[in-house]
Order: structure tokens, then sequence, then C-alpha cells
């Protein structure tokens, strides 16, 4: 637990919260304005909270030590990388945790889905969870693979961005999106396991 | 703790960093000197355990790093040559991220860190975020990161680059007050570095040692190679393709240079046996020390 709030620490120092807070702020402000704003406008915006804050915290967290440089000191310390690596993906769950159920009370509360969302609410929740999933995971591998937070961010914002505008199929949207998610995270497992000393070797 | 360099070999592709390098560094502060791109850091990197060698191993004791990485972790504290820390994330923030992952029992973090906070004279700065702080002061986080968990081996790659000349003597001392009971491992290009902490030291060049030993061995290898002579300016030039020439200096009568030579030439008199000059002695041997140093003469008015 005393890790995890470690963790917490030096994460939090680096602004992680910045974006999420200011799609917070966006989504309370429409909500406040819910009877002028369409219905599905809202929704939409509720369901796109928490993948776009779960795909900054990642790119966040996974690219700290590459972003500033660290990584060399970072592999010297004796925690196994594994353990890292759950630490930082726990704490990226948290943080998808907090705009997660936010938006669903907000959206349980203040928001009746409207007659022309064919959605039911459960189904609405469990797709969130899993476009967070396969968005953040794409960041989290392509941050892994660039170690930079800002293609990371991007990357992941696209995914989400070409998902969400394509009319895409069930079978996709339950089968091959947590399969796509899955991969890239155990793909972005084992890069983080086995990268090396490769983050410095084009430093002189 | 006995740290034994055996048969060390390091290519990158066809570049080799280290040519079986074989050493054995005990207790104190040991120095590694060598000019740059001599495979001080690619060493350093390697006893780190952030690197492999091509061929031959470290032993810590026994353990090696080819095999024990994770109990050598346990015991050296490293600072790396371009030390970096996360841009805005406070000092104490940082030093405790560094002792979970040094694997601190969770109950000593808070005084270890208040210790190595004190040490590095930091307290006043615990809630300063780092990209606040000056170079000396980040110098001096390095240390604390590197100290942090008591580690009985200390391995620092040019700390003292960048540091005005005030902070890199305090640094200095601060690195002499730590290897008490401990051994620090100190790699520079700078002699004086040295001079005053390590009392044995290696030289290395090309990625070969050339010396080993104590400061005074060294020290010895200049007697009766350095020599001071003055000369007309016409000459200099000449001279200076010929002689290896350390340092320049333009007087009203000439030119007086000192330079390396086996044997006196006429109207030149020997110069005192010094740190520096047993090293420029040592590195001049090899091709690239005695090139880079006929380009650069140390000029000094
Ligand atoms: N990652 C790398 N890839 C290729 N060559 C490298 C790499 N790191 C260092 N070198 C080369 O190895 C030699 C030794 O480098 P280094 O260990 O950094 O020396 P020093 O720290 O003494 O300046 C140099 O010629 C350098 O160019
Ligand atoms: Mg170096």
């Amino acid at each position: 637990m005393s890790k995890l709030i470690s963790y917490f620490r030096v994460n939090r120092s680096i602004e992680l919260f910045v974006f999420p807070v200011l799609l917070l702020a966006g989504t309370l402000m429409t909500i406040s304005l819910s009877d002028k704003v369409e219905m599905r406008n809202m929704a939409g915006f509720m369901f796109l909270l928490p993948p776009c804050v779960y795909i900054s915290a990642v790119a966040k967290v996974f690219t700290l030590e590459f972003k500033e440089g660290c990584w060399e000191l970072m592999s010297t310390y004796p925690e196994k990388r594994w353990v890292v690596f759950c630490f930082k993906f726990l704490l990226s769950a948290l943080i998808l945790a907090i705009p997660l159920l936010a938006s669903f009370l907000l959206l349980h509360s203040r928001v009746v889905p409207s007659p022309d969302l064919d959605l039911t609410f459960s189904s609405l929740v469990l797709l969130t969870i899993i476009l967070a999933c396969f968005t953040g995971n794409i960041a989290l591998l392509v941050g892994l693979i660039s170690r930079r937070y800002e293609i990371s961010l991007i990357a992941g914002i696209v995914a989400l961005a070409v998902i969400t505008r394509i009319g895409v199929p069930k079978w996709v949207e339950y089968g091959l999106m947590p399969g796509v998610g899955s991969l890239c995270l155990a793909l972005s497992f084992w890069l983080y396991l086995t990268l090396g000393g490769t983050a410095d070797a084009n430093r002189g | 703790m006995r740290i034994e360099v055996k048969n060390l070999t390091k290519k990158y592709g066809k570049v080799v960093a280290l040519d079986n390098v074989s050493l054995v560094i005990e207790h104190g502060m040991y120095g590694l000197l060598g000019p740059n791109g001599a495979g001080k850091t690619t060493l350093m990197r390697i006893m780190a355990t952030t690197l492999q060698p091509t061929e031959g191993t470290v032993l810590y004791d026994d353990y090696d790093v080819t095999r024990h990485q994770y109990e050598i972790r346990k015991i050296i504290g490293y600072l790396p040559q371009d030390f970096r820390a996360f841009e805005g994330v406070r000092v104490r923030d940082f030093l405790e991220y560094v002792a979970i992952l040094k694997q601190l029992p969770p109950r000593s973090i808070k005084n270890a860190i208040a210790d190595v906070l004190d040490m590095t004279n930091l307290s006043d700065r615990a809630k300063t975020k780092i990209h606040e702080l000056s170079g000396g002061m980040k110098q001096r986080l390095g240390i604390a990161q590197a100290f942090l968990g008591d580690p009985e081996v200390i391995i620092v790659d040019e700390p003292t680059a960048g540091l005005d000349p005030e902070e890199r003597t305090r640094f200095r001392n601060l690195l002499a007050e730590i290897s008490m009971g401990k051994t620090v491992i100190l790699s520079t290009h700078i002699v004086s570095d040295i001079e005053d902490s390590c009392y044995r030291l290696s030289v290395l060049d090309h990625g070969k040692i050339l010396y080993s030993g104590g400061l005074q061995g060294l020290i010895d290898v200049s007697a009766g190679k350095v020599w001071e002579k003055t000369l007309p300016q016409a000459e200099y030039e000449r001279f200076k393709a010929r002689y290896h020439v350390l340092t320049t200096k333009v007087t009203e009568t000439g030119v007086t240079v000192r330079f390396i030579s086996d044997e006196q030439l006429p109207g030149a008199t020997a110069v005192d046996p010094s740190l520096e000059y047993g090293y420029m002695c040592k590195i001049s041997q090899t091709g690239k020390g005695a090139r880079h140093n006929a380009h650069k003469p140390a000029v000094s008015m």
C-alpha cells in the first residue's frame, strides 16, 4: 500500500491530473447545461471521458522514466521490472476508476438515456470499459515503443476517435477490441521487461 | 567488499569500448581517469548492471554482474553521467520513489530520506521541485539517491562535469566523507578531481588500462619526462610538431613550453613531477591522446 501511495505521489507531481481534471470540468459544465444540449451529445461526451483519462494516465505514467532520460538509473534499482509495471498499471487503472464512477453516477442521476440511443445503461458501461482498455493499451504500447508521452497520447486519442467515428459491428466491439487491447497489454508487458540499456544506446 | 574486473571486453558493433580490462578495487575512494571516449561510462554501466559485457565479467566478492544483477543492485548506488530525475517532481517524493525501487523496508524510508537529505545539505529543499534546483544541487540529489539505503559501493560517473569550481570542491569533499567505510568509484577526465580525494586510481584510454595503482606511482611516471624550455616564437610551430607539448606560455622573451620527452634537450630544465603530468605522459602513448593534445595545447597566460 505504501508503494502505491509513493507511485501516486511521484505521478501526482507530474501534472498527471491536468488532462483528466479538464475533461471532468468540461463534463460537469455540459451536465449543468444538459437541458439545452442534445441528449445524444451528452451521453457521447460522458462515454468518451473515461477512455481519454485512461489514455492520458497510462501515457504519463509509463513514459515517465523515458521522457526525463532516467531509464538507465531506474534499471540499476533492485525492484523487479514486472512489479514496477504492475504498480504503474494498477495506478493507471485506479485513475481510470475516478472518471468512470463519476460519469456513470452523473449519467445515471442526471441524464436519462434518450430513446434514440440504442444502448442500455449496462451495455454502455461495458462498452466504455472495453473502449478504455482498447485505446489505453494502444497508448501504452505506443508509449513504450516511442518513449514519448506526446506520441503515446496522440496514438490513444486517434484510436479513440477512429473507433467512435466508424460504425463498429457488435462482434468487433465485444470480441476484437478486447482481444487487441489484451494483446497490446501483453506486448507492453513483455516490452517493459526486456527493455535493456538500449534506452541510452544512442547517447555517447 | 572486493570488486574485481576480470578480462572485461565490451564491443558496440565494431567499436571496442573496453578491451580486456582487469582491475581490483577495494575499500576507499577509487579514481578512474581517462579522456572522453576512453570507455569510463561503459565500464561504469557494466559495473552498475545496466549493460552486459561482451566478454569477461565483474565480481563483487562472489556476485557476478552477468548472473547476480539483483543481488548486486541491492549493494550499489549509481550516479550516471548525465543524471536527470523527473522534472516537476518534488525532491522528497522522488527520493521516496527511489527508496521503494531500492526495496528499503517501508518503516525505515522516512529516516533514510532525512539522512541523505541532511548529508547532501538538501534538507531545506525537500519540497522543491527538481527542475528548480541548481546544477550543483541536482548533482547532490544524484548522490542522495545513490546513497539512499546506505549501499556498500557507490559508483559515480563524471559527477563534477558542469559544476563551477566551488561546487566542484564541495562535491568532492562530500564524496570523500561518504567514502569512509565504503567503496566509492569515481570516474573523471579531470585530474584534480582525483588528486585530493582518491588514493588509488586507474588510467583508462581507448578501452585499455594504462596505469593502475597508487597516486605516487602515477606521479613518478612523469619524473624525468616533462621539461620546460623557452623558444623563440618562430620555432614554436616546428617544435610542436615534433614534441608532445603540454602547456604553452607566451612571454616577452619567447614561448615557454612544457613538453614530454624521454631525454633532456639542450636548454631544457626538468619540471617537477605531478599527477597531471604523469597522466599526460600515460595517455600520450596512445594515439588519440597525443593527437588530441597536440591540437589543443593547454594555454596558460
Ligand atoms: N551505445 C553506444 N554505441 C556505440 N558506441 C558507443 C556507445 N556508447 C559508447 N560508445 C563508444 O564507446 C567508446 C567509449 O565510450 P564511453 O564509455 O562513453 O567513454 P567515456 O565515458 O570515457 O567518455 C567511445 O568511442 C564511444 O563512442
Ligand atoms: Mg563518459
